[in-house]
């Protein structure tokens, strides 16, 4: 097997007990957090450009997820089976939501009179949002069949692959695709 | 009994349709860039063996949902996936090739 690159060790990652809101974070929260922390960052880093910004956002993640597992503790709701999982996501969320929202305020500050043209950048965290839904929301096989499509197979390939037919393929992808615009839309008028 | 022939005007769909572009290409690469490139994780993090990728190229229903949770979140592990299922695919249409194209006979 391929030996793994050696990497350069970070600097260390510090996370708060509370969020900006004043929200507390679970113990179990923060320890995965720090595992999940420096990475998580880096995503955030490369999509928004503000470290501190992104930091704030997964604080807000962390205390969200620590309500979460909260809740679900009261209502006798099933527990979360990967926390790192559930907060990566939910910190990618916010990420995809902050940026979304600040290209639609770019948008709407721009001259009124010009044709608008989406940016490459627009397209590419356009996509990297509805992906990021897709993931979090779909159930095993169709995330398979959307990997896959990303990956070039024809239908027929994938159909075979997962041994479903090449007609299951295509309306499993769409399927997904359009659930993943839907909740998206949703969250979106939520704010 | 004869079957009569359609009216012309009976049959609604043209021989030449077009198959209706379901997602756009660009999509598609965008989104594989998104998990390529994306999720960084440079001390490799939870990151599953070479071999539990491979087989998640070959039999994904073989392979827990927690290896496909970790290849959307980490682009290393995604990008050696992707290895894996572009050497599987080649594997695949030489296997086909030769189906279609056996060497001829000795003479």
């Amino acid at each position: 097997m391929r030996p793994r690159p050696e990497t350069k060790p970070g600097p260390p990652f510090l996370l708060n007990s509370v969020d900006r809101f004043g929200r507390q974070i679970a113990p179990a929260v923060i320890s995965v957090s720090m595992a999940i922390g420096p990475r998580a960052l880096a995503y955030a880093r490369n999509l928004i450009g503000d470290p501190a910004l992104a930091m704030n956002y997964f604080e807000e993640a962390a205390a969200s997820v620590s309500a979460a597992i909260e809740e679900k503790q009261v209502s006798g709701a099933p527990a979360i089976r990967n926390v790192a999982a559930y907060l990566f996501r939910t910190f990618i969320r916010m990420v995809d939501d902050a940026k979304h929202k600040e290209k639609i305020l770019e948008e709407s500050l721009k001259e009124s009179g010009e044709a608008r043209i989406p940016s490459t950048e627009e397209a590419q965290v356009e996509a990297a949002v509805l992906l990021n839904e897709v993931m979090e929301t779909c159930d095993r096989a169709s995330r398979d069949v959307v990997v896959l499509r990303l990956e070039g197979f024809t239908w027929k390939e994938i159909g075979k692959q997962l041994a479903i037919s090449t007609h299951a393929a295509e309306a499993r992808f769409s399927k997904a695709l359009d659930h993943a615009r839907k909740v998206f839309k949703i969250r979106r008028r939520k704010g | 009994m004869r079957r009569p022939l359609p009216l012309p005007s009976a049959s609604s769909k043209s021989k030449h349709h077009k198959r209706k572009p379901s997602v756009d290409k660009a999509f598609l690469e965008l989104g594989r860039k998104h998990l390529a490139e994306d999720f960084p994780n440079p001390t490799r993090q939870g990151c599953p063996q070479d071999d539990v990728l491979r087989l998640l190229a070959e039999q994904p229903k073989k392979v827990e949902d927690s290896v496909l949770d970790h290849i959307t979140l980490c682009s290393p592990c995604y990008r050696t996936y992707s290895g894996f299922l572009q050497q599987m695919r080649a594997k695949h249409t030489n296997r086909r090739s030769q189906i279609r194209s056996p060497e001829p006979p000795k003479v």
